[in-house]
């Protein structure tokens, strides 16, 4: 048998690879460039299945100048996103790795509780809207009836009628539902780190909150930028839960960015520039996305500065 | 010879004369012949009238031999998978229900088919089928024609009109009260002023009892309701005279503006979660017995009034034409369609089974007894008790001149942006006052207007 060259060890393993990969890719261009680039071109256009003037017209940056310059209520939904995006991602961090901390140091068998606490992440969003639309409901939900038995809720106010309550609401919600997510990566990431450098850190005279500070949470940097970016992208994304509870009401107090580019697209049939406020989502995506890259990159040239 | 010449002729005659009537009576059976074992497939909003529908069609499968599937959803999703199936092409339904505010989009994007090829066809058209005589002129003319053509019949009129608790209202310790507090008799309603002294004397949060409701929700809901408000006041979307008309922006005229600040007056006589109710919930809460007065559509009365499984009220409703403004008492004229599209498989076919359903006495009496939501005529019901809500439904399909009809308009691009025009609505009863002003919001609204109409 005639011995393969390394040069042909190397053509055959290529061709093999791109066979294997051409399945997933084909798979890749067709649901995700696709679309994506469909999406483009018509943030491009003019498209309205509503009026009938505006077949698709190629109109240059139209739309985004309309959506940076005119479009109030695309603005107040952004900031509006922003705020939701910080306070919900936020608790959801402080609260998860809290409760991580806790479980990892107190609790021995975590089985039965994690699987306690991942019910709520287990639930349809839009099962978890239903449930808390039936709780909050201002005449006769449960959890309502309760925050007025106790003064936190005055006897004439609704929480989803009352513009200063309905975004906190809707942030408790979601952080009640997504803490456990965070809960659960963190504390693998917890379970995950090596002991050496605490028993090094406690020789060295250095306590807990040294430890907690200069030991832990660098070590759980990766784990941490991973966890909120992945609930950072989720919560700028949020739709299915608020839709259900508000429907971005009452006005616009609770309308963030995915339910107006739902709305602009499927209630004004204002196609080519809801595809412009799409995009606007996709791009404050792609910089979330970078900030993630960033903070691993970082990290690895920190790791090679070390050594 | 010529005798029997003579009487051959007479026979033949006869024979003939005795045919040609055969050859030429229409039957349904015949007309349908060419289409049997076909499937037409419809869509509409899921309610009682559609019920009634898909009840009766086997009934013209059996005849004609064509089936009938019927897709059922919620208000705005029927709306949106017929607006999705005209776009794309797709023809998967060979007719459809569609509300009022979609035909000139319809129209305007030539997703429609004129009816008006049918009703030519003496292969199609039933000769004892008279539209103009069974259905009412002006609801047909204003929810099914646009720009002088006809493109389908109506399914459901809607209107809207005051509903009251009447056991409170001839209750004589309530009466009494009232009028040491008013000065005046405790009754309906005649102008708005009097519908927010109702408001306010039934208005008991203690006892989890209140005034009014309003359908304060981002939804098409709290559109539909203000327009009401907004007719009666004398105030108007666009100045014109058909709802297919794009005139001048008028709906920042100052009674448009002073209905906009009572609708918002009446929040505070309205349960705490008002800003979160639609047509369902409001419907519920009177269900429930929990409010004295309310502004709501007719096909909920049944629901309300007369099922006394569903509703602890039945029996104990009274109805009104909307209180009397500047603008008088007006009646609200909306409605669904039945329309063909223009990309329909089967649209000979499904002509014949909207012409089935309009041409015969099909409208089952519990239909009628829901507050008459068919366009065709459905007296007699229970009149006598509910003679203010055959006012104004009376009102609403232009059978009764007296009074003006709010109209909701069906340019292309302004129906879509209802949402967009109640959250104008919803934000001015949002803010304080001083902080948004029912002038800003009335502001907003023409500046969507005037984009709708191209300016």
């Amino acid at each position: 048998m005639r011995p393969v060259s390394a040069r042909g060890r190397l053509l055959f393993d290529r061709g093999t690879a791109w066979f294997l990969l051409a399945p997933a890719a084909v798979l890749v261009v067709i649901f995700l460039v696709g679309p994506f680039y469909y999406m483009t071109w018509t943030a491009f256009t003019d498209l309205s299945f509503a009026n009938p003037d505006q077949h698709g017209s190629f109109i240059g940056f139209d739309n985004f100048r309309r959506l940076m310059r005119d479009d109030d209520i695309f603005w107040s939904s952004f900031g509006r996103t922003l705020r939701f995006v910080v306070a919900s991602v936020g608790l959801e961090f402080v609260l998860g790795f809290a409760l991580a901390l806790l479980i990892h140091r107190s609790v021995r068998s975590t089985r039965i509780l994690l699987t306690l606490l991942l019910i709520p992440m287990m639930l349809a969003p839009v099962a978890v809207g239903l449930l808390w639309k039936l709780l909050l409901q201002g005449d006769f939900g449960m959890v309502a009836y309760y925050l007025r038995s106790v003064g936190l809720l005055g006897r004439d106010a609704a929480i989803f009628s009352n513009p200063d309550l309905v975004m906190p609401a809707i942030v408790a919600i979601d952080v009640w539902q997504w803490t456990p997510f965070v809960t659960l990566v963190v504390l693998a990431g917890l379970m995950s780190l090596p002991r050496e450098p605490f028993e090094a850190a406690t020789m060295d005279g250095a306590g807990p909150w040294r430890q907690f500070f200069d030991v832990l949470l660098p070590l759980m940097r990766p784990i941490i930028a991973l966890v909120l970016l992945l609930r950072g992208i989720d919560a700028f994304k949020e739709f299915d839960k608020v839709f259900i509870l508000t429907g971005g009401g009452p006005g616009t107090v609770s309308e963030l960015l995915s339910i107006y580019a739902y709305r602009v697209n499927f209630k004004n049939w204002d196609i080519g520039y809801g595809a412009a406020v799409a995009f606007m989502v996709y791009l404050v995506v792609v910089v979330l996305c970078s900030v993630f890259y960033k903070a691993v990159y970082w990290k690895r040239s920190g790791d090679r500065v070390a050594a | 010879m010529g005798r029997i010449d003579g009487w051959l002729r007479g026979l033949a005659i006869g024979v003939l004369l005795w045919q040609v009537p055969q050859s030429h009576a229409w039957t349904l059976e015949e007309a349908a012949k060419p289409y049997k074992g076909v499937t037409l497939r419809t869509i509409g909003e899921s309610l009682p009238p559609l019920e009634a529908m898909k009840a009766m069609a086997p009934e013209f499968t059996k005849r004609t031999g064509i089936k009938v599937e019927i897709e059922m959803y919620e208000h705005s999703e029927a709306v949106n998978k017929v607006m999705l199936d005209l776009n794309s092409k797709r023809a998967r339904y060979d007719f459809i229900l569609q509300p009022h505010r979609e035909l000139g989009k319809f129209v305007a994007n030539k997703h429609l088919q004129a009816i008006d090829r049918f009703l030519d066809d003496p292969k199609l058209r039933d000769p004892s089928f008279d539209p103009a005589k069974v259905l009412y002129p002006g609801l047909w003319k204003e929810i099914s024609w646009y720009q002088g053509k006809v493109y389908g019949f109506p399914f459901t009129a809607l209107t809207m009109y005051a509903w009251y608790r009447a056991d409170l209202l001839n209750d004589p310790k309530e009466r009494a009260g009232f009028k040491a507090k008013y000065g005046y008799e405790l009754q309906p309603a005649r102008d708005w002023k009097q519908y927010r002294d109702l408001a306010e004397w039934f208005t008991r949060p203690d006892q989890g009892f209140y005034g009014t409701a309003l359908q304060g929700k981002r939804h098409e809901a709290l559109w539909y309701e203000w327009i009401n408000f907004l007719y009666s006041f004398g105030g108007d979307v666009l100045d014109v005279k058909a709802g297919s008309e794009c005139g001048p922006v008028i709906v920042n005229s100052p009674e448009a503006i002073e209905s906009l600040e009572y609708y918002k007056s009446l929040v505070k006589f309205s349960p705490p979660d008002t800003l979160n109710y639609f047509w369902d919930d409001v419907m519920a809460l009177m269900q429930q017995g929990k409010v004295f007065e309310l502004i709501m559509w007719n096909d909920a009365t049944y629901a309300v009034a007369e099922d006394k499984e569903a509703s602890t009220v039945a029996g104990k409703m009274a109805f009104d034409l909307v209180p009397q403004g500047n603008g008088g008492k007006v009646g609200q004229v909306e409605g669904w369609s039945y329309l063909v599209p223009a990309s329909a498989k089967n649209q000979a076919a499904a002509y014949l089974f909207i012409q089935w359903m309009m041409a015969g006495q099909r409208t089952p009496r519990c239909l009628c007894r829901q507050g008459s939501p068919e366009a065709r005529l459905c007296q007699g019901v229970d009149a006598d008790q509910r003679s203010g809500q055959a006012e104004g439904h009376a009102a609403a399909v232009g059978r009764d001149d007296r009074h003006p009809r709010a109209r909701d308009l069906h340019v292309p691009g302004g129906s879509e942006d209802r949402q967009g025009r109640a959250r104008h609505v919803g934000e001015g009863h949002l803010q304080a006052p001083g902080q948004v002003r029912a002038a800003q919001v009335s502001g907003q609204v023409t500046d969507a207007w005037e984009r709708h109409c191209g300016r």
